[in-house]
């Protein structure tokens, strides 16, 4: 064991130890910080866009990090973090949505001198903006580029939702054979792509709801949509009409009007990968 | 039923695997910290400026805040399942009672989750004016025990009071059918935050000790393991049979009241920590059975040190083998307590037919 009594020339030696290392550390909560773990796939995205990826040291088990970052240490389902995991990686920052958790964990980590910032899960392109914001001032990264690109795409999403005639009705999907379809409602990533892409979504519930067939008839989706790790499984829409025969007599289904939209630009609200996706679909519900 | 210990070597290894397994729970975790820094670092956090330790801070802060309720907090909920579960075989006098298969688990699940998704915090402020707020805390193990009180009365009454094994068990079939189908439906009612907190709760986790449910769950550790214990000798007449057990002058009524309401209470509250973590419950009782026999006296407090012993390495393991990541305990107490009641069943399985 490794002590030693307090005496008194020591003491003062320690002083002086302790009030340069309370300096040291003061300038270095000045500076950007050197040690970040990102939990959640948008806020990863938008950290790698401000150009945060140096300081990057663990995302949690939701990030998919592009083919050519370096291997980075998975902390766990941004959910459930591990309280010790995540301080085993020494972080000055742990940045992620608001749905980030648990609540003893983050409270842990502040205590033990982590900043954590939480930022909502953006609805509407103004929120994605905010969030950016906040992100560039604790990682102390210039956002301006990034926004203007960020403002540029909306005014154009904007522009081409405003060229279609009537905005198509759109349904989004996520299905089990033998166990129907769940549709997602407002306050859902879906729901807000939907949104951006111009169309509007044919369910008003909030979040993910069981569909009934008969209320799929009246809604008259004009397309439906599903998320691409289910785009195999439901052979791009062929499947769908084999489980819910009744889909036929929607238009979608009349005129096989299927899609798949990019799941990890369904992940935590509205992030940079969903005004991409949000374009790709804008002209594809534009085309017909 | 050969291969027993006597008291005396059972007791010192029981006691020695305890502070043996403590310490490496205490010493592995995400952190890496040598054995040096763990002494002092606790040192450090329990009386800080008493010797000038020279340990980083935030040593001090996961042993003192993270590993040490963690450690204690698994040593008493394992504790309480094993005595629960030693309970439970003695009320039912059956070595396949246990908390999770007859359904009390499951039941005191739903009363937690039914608190998780209607009485969150802050729809009790809005309904009650603040009233509850305080008492929030206390409203979770509340539910969960009445939960747990509930089914194991009702499995009490099927089961032909506790005479009819095949009974007992069906009930258990049943009750956790019910339970799973409630859930279901509480899932489908519940917010991203309910839902969240349900699934987290479900497959048991001891990642949120936290030193106020280390107070809670130990008080009533405390309190039901020293009722019971008083009641020892009124437990060995009971494996008589009940009739036998009132010639010797057991008021058996009240002794099985006491053990449904306790056993009720203190799973309530173990399963509102730290959520359901299944099998310890019968496998310490049936193991302590067959190293030291059925004498309640013994069996009592062996199967509260053996299953404290149990959760935290199977805890110590949760937490370092997917380190920085975890996983949930009761998956592994599940991995690890499956094929033990299969083998269980191999045994019994004249007797139950």
């Amino acid at each position: 064991m490794r002590f030693s009594m307090p005496r008194l020339p020591k003491c003062s030696l320690y002083h002086w130890i302790f009030v340069a290392a309370l300096m040291f550390s003061g300038s270095a909560a000045a500076a950007a910080p050197e040690r970040v773990i990102s939990a959640g796939h948008s806020i990863t995205e938008l950290v790698l866009a401000l150009g945060g990826g140096d300081s990057l040291i663990a995302v949690d088990s939701s990030t998919r990090l592009p083919a050519d970052f370096r291997p980075l240490p998975v902390v766990g389902y941004y959910r459930q973090l591990p309280v010790e995991g995540l301080l085993a990686q020494n972080p000055q920052l742990l940045v992620g949505g608001d749905h980030m958790g648990p609540a003893n964990t983050l409270k842990l980590l502040q205590e033990s001198g982590v900043s954590v910032l939480q930022l909502p899960e953006a609805e509407t392109g103004e929120q994605l903006l905010e969030n950016i914001d906040r992100l560039s001032s604790a990682l102390e990264k210039p956002a301006a580029a990034i926004k203007r690109q960020v403002a540029d795409q909306l005014r154009s999403l904007k522009l081409a939702s405003k060229a279609l005639a009537q905005p198509p009705r759109v349904l989004f999907v996520r299905a089990q054979q033998g166990r129907g379809l769940k549709a997602a409602g407002t306050g859902t990533s879906p729901d807000s792509l939907i949104r951006l892409a111009g169309g509007v979504n044919t369910v008003d519930f909030d979040g993910y709801k069981q569909l009934s067939d008969e209320a799929l008839l009246e809604l008259r989706p004009d397309w439906i949509l599903f998320s691409s790790d289910q785009a195999e499984q439901l052979q791009n829409g062929s499947a769908l009409l084999e489980w819910q025969p009744l889909l036929k007599l929607t238009p979608a289904g009349r005129r096989g009007a299927f899609l798949s939209v990019d799941g990890y630009a369904l992940l935590g609200g509205i992030g940079l990968a969903s005004l991409k996706e949000a374009k790709t679909l804008n002209e594809k519900l534009s085309a017909r | 039923m050969e291969f027993r210990l006597s008291d005396k070597s059972l007791l010192p290894t029981l006691i020695a695997l305890l502070l043996v397994g403590s310490c490496v729970s205490l010493g592995a975790g995400a952190m890496t910290i040598g054995w040096r820094d763990v002494l002092s670092g606790l040192m450090h956090w329990s009386w800080p400026g008493f010797l000038n330790f020279d340990v980083p801070e935030q040593y001090a802060l996961v042993l003192g805040e993270i590993r040490l309720p963690r450690l204690l907090l698994g040593l008493i909920v394992g504790g309480t399942l094993g005595l629960c579960g030693a309970v439970m075989q003695g009320l039912f006098r059956n070595p396949l009672a246990d908390p999770g298969i007859i359904g009390v688990s499951a039941g005191a699940g739903v009363g937690a989750a039914l608190v998780l998704v209607f009485a969150s915090g802050a729809a009790l402020t809005t309904f009650a004016g603040g009233l509850f707020t305080d008492l929030h805390w206390l409203l979770l193990p509340a539910a969960a025990s009445l939960g747990g009180a509930l089914s194991t009365w009702l499995v009490y009454r099927l089961g032909d009071r506790g005479k009819s094994v095949v009974m007992m068990l069906l009930a258990g079939v049943a009750i956790n059918a019910l339970a799973g189908a409630a859930i279901g439906l509480l899932n489908y009612v519940a917010d991203d935050r309910a839902l969240r907190d349900i699934t987290l709760w479900q497959m048991g986790n001891l990642g949120g000790a936290t030193w106020g449910a280390v107070a809670m769950s130990a008080l009533v550790l405390v309190i039901a393991a020293a009722l019971l214990w008083r009641r020892a000798p009124a437990l060995n007449a009971l494996l008589l049979g009940e009739s036998e057990a009132r010639h010797l002058g057991v008021d058996v009524m009240r002794l099985k009241q006491l053990m449904i309401v306790l056993t009720a209470v203190a799973m309530g509250t173990a399963v509102s920590a730290v959520g359901m973590i299944g099998f310890i419950g019968l496998v310490v009782p049936h193991t302590m059975r067959l190293l030291r026999g059925p004498d309640y006296r013994f069996l009592l407090p062996y199967c509260v040190l053996a299953g404290g012993l149990l959760l935290v390495l199977a805890d110590t393991a949760a937490r370092t083998l997917v380190a920085p990541a975890e996983m949930p305990v009761g998956i592994l107490t599940a991995i690890l307590g499956a094929p033990f009641f299969i083998y269980l069943l191999w045994q019994q399985r004249r007797q139950i037919f």
